[in-house]
């Protein structure tokens, strides 16, 4: 072989080696992208577990609370009241001159005895665990007759009778705060409870006929709009969808929906309505 | 003007250009070893500048000897600090010892302005590349959260597995040339080092590119 094929042989393999250099730096870069891309989703991953896991130390410690106080009201403040009332009426009868300002204290201790009960009532998660949703939602909504002057409608279209306790407790706790916020701030007229379960899911929907608000200017204000959030994000633990809308004067819509669990066995399609 | 002296005269521009692109690191957030490297930024230029205004042999192979020891000294340093693997660390430093034992003692027995740089140099960039290495295979472990190409470090460890592979298959390939009675084709080596060596310094100024305030 003549030196100068040598020569250019020797050369030749010294730029591709060098290419191989580059190749293996294109290598080095591509593969850290892709340990990198899995890295960041499993950091994404743990980091809503983590998220998730907090939420769901808050909702248990918050159904504690609420177990804890509606057993107070029910076992003690209540009875407390109770002998209180007991203790008037005897005074009434031993001393006629005060019968009437002794008659409203009474009438003030009645009214205070109903409300605890009904706050009782509503914080106890016993009738969702015992009845499920559809009769929680359709006991409180009785309860929410008697005490506003609002029209209040709920529909139901097949019972939820399969979802997990879990589930079940956000769903109700979440349509309590979102009725507690239309009484409190929408100043309407009627409310209406829309709950269907379906094969694929379930879906919540509570709309009023209030005043409405700009959403984007709530959430945009600083320290506002954290009720808010807070449901959004307990939706979100459990694998659902929260969507609202409102205008100033059109009134509030709020659309929660679920996907239907496989493990969890279907409804009994019914219709129910009140 | 020949060949030779535009390669020579381009290999010092990008020295230069590079020592001024490295003081970035130090008005940014930057590890500690970007600013070491700047100093042998310093010295390439300072070295550049001595070959070009005393034309002299001897001279020239001091100063070119006294790089070669900044480089083993300022690369340990660099590389120790890179590296987590202790074991590595281990082996390197023992090895980069050695080295600093043979440069002394070849200093002490033949004078400063003997040549070594050749067959040294390429011991030196031998040994580099293990650290080198492990630090791709670490990233894979210890850097896995970080933009690679936006990374100092990627960059500053690329450019100099560049150079050392480089100057390595080089050398070597210029030496098998020369055993062959090939002389002639090392002209080609020549203009392929310098254009690798223009590609290194395009290397490590991106690296300096990526520091940030």
């Amino acid at each position: 072989m003549s030196k100068e094929i040598i020569g250019t042989v020797i050369i030749i393999i010294c730029i591709i080696i060098l290419l191989g250099f580059v190749l293996f730096i294109v290598n080095i870069i591509s593969l850290h992208q892709k340990s990198r891309e899995k890295f960041l989703l499993d950091l994404e991953q743990m980091k809503n577990n983590f998220r998730n896991e907090i939420l769901q130390s808050e909702l248990e410690m918050q159904e504690q609370t609420f177990e804890d106080i509606s057993m107070e009201i029910h076992d003690n403040i209540s009875q407390i009241l109770l002998v209180s009332k007991l203790n008037l009426t005897m005074i009434e009868a031993a001393a006629p001159e005060v019968n009437e300002k002794i008659q409203y204290a009474v009438e003030l201790l009645s009214r205070a005895m109903k409300d605890l009960r009904h706050l009782s009532r509503r914080l106890d998660s016993d009738i969702i665990r015992q009845e499920g949703l559809y009769k929680a939602i359709g006991e409180y909504i009785d309860q929410l007759r008697k005490s506003v002057t609002k029209e209040i409608i709920f529909n139901a279209q097949g019972i939820p009778d399969h979802l997990t306790l879990e589930k079940e407790l956000i769903l109700f706790r979440i349509l309590q705060e979102a009725i507690n916020n239309i009484l409190k701030h929408a100043d309407a007229s009627r409310i209406v409870v829309d709950l269907s379960f379906s094969r694929e899911q379930l879906q919540l929907e509570i709309t009023d006929n209030g005043k409405g608000f700009n959403l984007a200017e709530l959430l945009g204000q600083p320290g506002t709009g954290a009720g808010l959030k807070n449901m959004q994000k307990r939706i979100r633990m459990i694998s659902g969808q929260f969507s609202m809308e409102t205008e100033p004067g059109k009134g509030t819509r709020i659309d929660i929906r679920l996907p239907a669990n496989p493990e969890e066995p279907n409804a009994i399609t019914d219709s129910a309505g009140s | 003007m020949n060949i030779y002296l535009i390669v020579r005269l381009r290999g010092s521009l990008t020295n230069l250009a590079l020592f001024i692109i490295s003081l970035r690191s130090f008005w940014t957030r930057t590890p500690i070893f970007a600013r070491v490297f700047s100093g042998l930024c310093f010295l390439e230029v300072v070295a550049d500048i001595i070959e070009w205004m005393i034309n002299r042999n001897d001279v020239q192979q001091i100063t070119s000897n006294c790089v070669s020891l900044a480089e083993l000294v300022i690369y340990s340093f660099i590389f120790l600090q890179i590296i987590h693997s202790k074991l590595v660390k281990w082996i390197s430093s023992l090895l980069i010892s050695i080295l600093s034992l043979l440069y002394l003692w070849i200093f002490l027995r033949k004078g400063l302005s003997h040549p070594v740089t050749f067959d040294m140099e390429l011991m030196d960039y031998a040994v580099f590349l293990i650290p080198a290495f492990t630090y791709f295979k670490e990233i894979f472990t210890f850097q896995q959260e970080g933009d690679l190409l936006k990374d100092f470090t990627f960059w500053f460890v690329t450019a100099s597995l560049f150079i050392f592979a480089s100057t390595i298959i080089s050398r070597l390939g210029l030496f098998y040339l020369f055993t062959l009675k090939l002389g002639d084709y090392g002209n080609n080596f020549f203009l392929l080092s310098g254009l690798v060596f223009i590609i290194v310094n395009i290397l490590y100024s991106k690296a300096y590119l990526c520091l940030r305030k």
